[in-house]
């Protein structure tokens, strides 16, 4: 994965994958909600200027806590919601402001599996009839028995699960139900939207692996968003880093997470608890609100490299000198400052 | 070092289900210590039981003690001057644990009158002290706003001061940091360290996250399906585990450590409650069950404590995963 406005800046032409995905300066700001009668609600920016490339079957991690955007890009990323500005692009083809009717070829071939199976999953719908409803809906020709029948053993469920209900599944099972109905279409792009937060610690382990599985098996594209790093240390090779509607860093994950360029990420690093590690260290200051978006850079405020540059100039997302795979919106970025934190 | 909090043989049965099994549980002064679970463990049963909080038509028997002070069978006014006063609980979510329509300052406050004779001008100085004890930001200015006007880690941070209005000594949090994002854990795990040492008090933190517990605790508990399988100190027991399912668990958590490619997952599912198998509850997804595993295997006596007829000797973990 590669972001700025030049993608290709970034990265070698000879060696470059083709591909799938491009999305071109993303803003996206919607009414909170109302607290006066007086005043107009705030404004949320959810999406200040994103943009991402993302290449045919490499898989990438979208990090990022509640404000920072990653829901809301994607499910720009799928047409779910439009961006007020900028572009996506689906295999070259313009998907972002298109009308439903023009979306075959996406909703065939992009598909997404939720956080919480107990709720993306119809309870009174057998199994069966779950999976096959998006072989109905998108009118995808063959056998659809057959398919249902090959894409649960795909995720390692029995035949006879089609007939029974979702209740009679264990969370972890409705999750694989839930990415068999993913897969049914045949998909090209898998999205996961923290796929294993609602699981138990100890079938987590079982999802992941699948996932990982699956993408080699069926040479997915896959995207996993998560706000648990060690999900997206161990599953992706790409990550990308957002705060407060930005990418702020984005790279190779074993190098990033080993020597973190913007502030963000690696005070984010340090936060997260660990089983034999440091104790985690507090990140600083408060979180921060959509609805009130610090100038500069808008991390300043929490940042403890902060000088005045950072308060009056936004840093773009700057690819490293000699270090073209990776990028970070930091006037530090790349120049030591911040591995020294 | 002497038990604050002690729970012996305690069993919950909720609609004739054993939901917690036979849990022993000493919780000595000013120590910290990690309840692990997954859903169905019998954590929250067990924390509630020992608050007495446990809803009506909920059983249990056995024994739970607060400085030798029997609470199994208190009369509900004598355990309510005892809750609060001397055991505080924080619950996972604050959104539905405070009262969206009440000022923040008036909450504290009125968990302070309601264990100490105090004018309400007095509570609310103290209700401001607590605030800012909790490092909420802005607390004079926060006693004035409602709970929806607050970020998840300052509603947390409201909830902690609530469980201090009246000096416990004990603590217990429930899943405290789930809700949170991971930069707003860091801190409120951070904050309830600072303050069971700085007031000498003694914490029960339950969570199913085991980096949460390497964190904050220097003793863990492991439990799975209603009973204690590993205990001892955190180091040892994440370090070194005896029970096959904490070598699970920790093998199923990537970390730094982990090399890149397929995690060792526990196979199978949680049970769920009333579907554990017999003698040992585990053995239905352990590598190393034998006909041995039907009779059930006491908790053993030593530090690190293990309930396993075949216990895990040196660095053995699980078999490769089989692709899925």
């Amino acid at each position: 994965m590669i972001v700025a406005a030049a993608p290709e800046a970034l990265t070698p032409a000879r060696k470059r994958p083709r591909t799938v995905y491009e999305a071109r300066g993303l803003v996206r700001t919607y009414a909170g909600p109302r607290e006066s009668l007086r005043r107009p609600p705030a404004q949320l920016q959810a999406l200040r200027g994103v943009s991402l490339a993302i290449a045919a079957g490499e898989t990438l991690g979208i990090v990022g806590e509640s404000g920072s955007g990653k829901s809301t890009l994607v499910r720009i990323l799928l047409a779910l919601d439009q961006p007020q500005a900028g572009v996506v692009e689906y295999e070259g083809e313009q998907v972002s402001g298109l009308a439903e009717s023009r979306l075959r070829r996406l909703r065939r071939e992009v598909q997404v599996v939720f956080q919480d199976p107990a709720s993306s999953l119809d309870p009174r719908m057998r199994v069966g009839d779950t999976v096959a409803e998006p072989l109905r809906s998108l009118r995808v020709a063959g056998d659809q028995q057959a398919r249902v029948a090959e894409v649960l053993a795909a995720v390692g469920l029995e035949a006879d699960a089609a007939r029974r209900y979702p209740h009679q599944f264990s969370g972890g099972q409705r999750q694989r139900i839930a990415i068999a109905r993913a897969l049914a279409p045949g998909p090209r792009v898998l999205f996961a939207d923290e796929p294993v937060s609602a699981l138990d610690v100890s079938v987590r382990a079982q999802i992941l692996n699948l996932l990982r599985d699956l993408k080699q098996r069926l040479d997915l594209t896959l995207v996993l968003v998560s706000h648990d790093l060690s999900v997206v240390r161990h599953v992706c090779d790409q990550v990308m880093v957002m705060y407060l509607g930005r990418v702020v860093e984005a790279g190779p994950t074993g190098d990033v997470f080993a020597s973190p360029q913007h502030p963000y990420t690696r005070l984010l690093l340090e936060s997260a608890p660990t089983l034999s590690g440091p104790p985690p260290r507090p990140m600083p200051g408060q979180a921060p609100s959509a609805s009130d978006v610090p100038g500069g850079c808008a991390f300043h405020p929490r940042c403890p490299l902060a000088f005045d540059r950072c308060l009056a100039e936004d840093p773009g997302l700057l690819a490293g000198a000699g270090v073209t795979s990776r990028a970070a919106a930091c006037h530090l970025a790349f120049t030591g400052r911040v591995d020294r934190l | 070092m002497t038990a604050v909090l002690e729970a012996r043989g305690l069993r919950v049965v909720v609609n004739g289900v054993t939901a917690v099994d036979g849990v022993d549980l000493e919780l000595r002064e000013g120590s910290r210590t990690g309840l692990i679970g997954e859903s169905g463990s019998g954590k929250s049963l067990t924390a509630l039981a020992m608050m007495g909080l446990l809803p009506e038509g909920v059983d249990a028997t056995g024994s739970v003690a607060y400085r030798e002070q029997e609470l199994l069978g208190m009369r509900e006014r004598d355990l309510c001057r005892l809750r609060g006063d001397r055991l505080a609980m924080v619950f996972q979510e604050p959104m539905t644990a405070l009262n969206p329509v009440m000022r923040i300052g008036d909450q504290v406050a009125e968990a302070i009158r309601l264990h100490r004779p105090v004018d309400g001008h007095a509570a609310r100085a103290e209700a401001e002290r607590l605030l800012t004890e909790v490092h909420l930001p802005d607390p004079a200015g926060r006693m004035r706003a409602y709970p929806h006007q607050l970020s998840g880690g300052q509603r947390q941070r409201v909830m902690i001061a609530m469980a201090l209005a009246c000096g416990p000594d004990v603590i217990i949090a429930d899943e405290p940091t789930t809700a949170l994002d991971v930069s707003v854990q860091a801190q409120i795990l951070a904050l309830l360290r600072e303050l069971v040492e700085a007031r000498r008090m003694t914490l029960l933190l339950i969570t199913h996250d085991l980096p949460v517990v390497a964190a904050t605790c220097e003793n863990v508990m492991v439990m799975y399906g209603g009973r204690i399988v590993e205990s001892g100190r955190t180091a040892d027991v994440f370090g070194r585990p005896r029970h096959p399912y904490t070598r699970g668990l920790v093998d199923a958590i990537p970390d730094a450590a982990t090399p890149p490619g397929a995690l060792r997952a526990i196979p199978g599912t949680v049970p769920g409650l009333g579907r554990f198998p017999s003698g040992c509850v585990f053995r239905d997804r352990c590598w190393k069950a034998t006909d041995k595993c039907h009779e059930e295997p006491s908790l053993t006596k030593e530090p690190q404590a293990f309930a396993c007829w075949h216990p895990i000797a040196g660095g053995e973990t699980a078999p490769a995963p089989q692709p899925a």
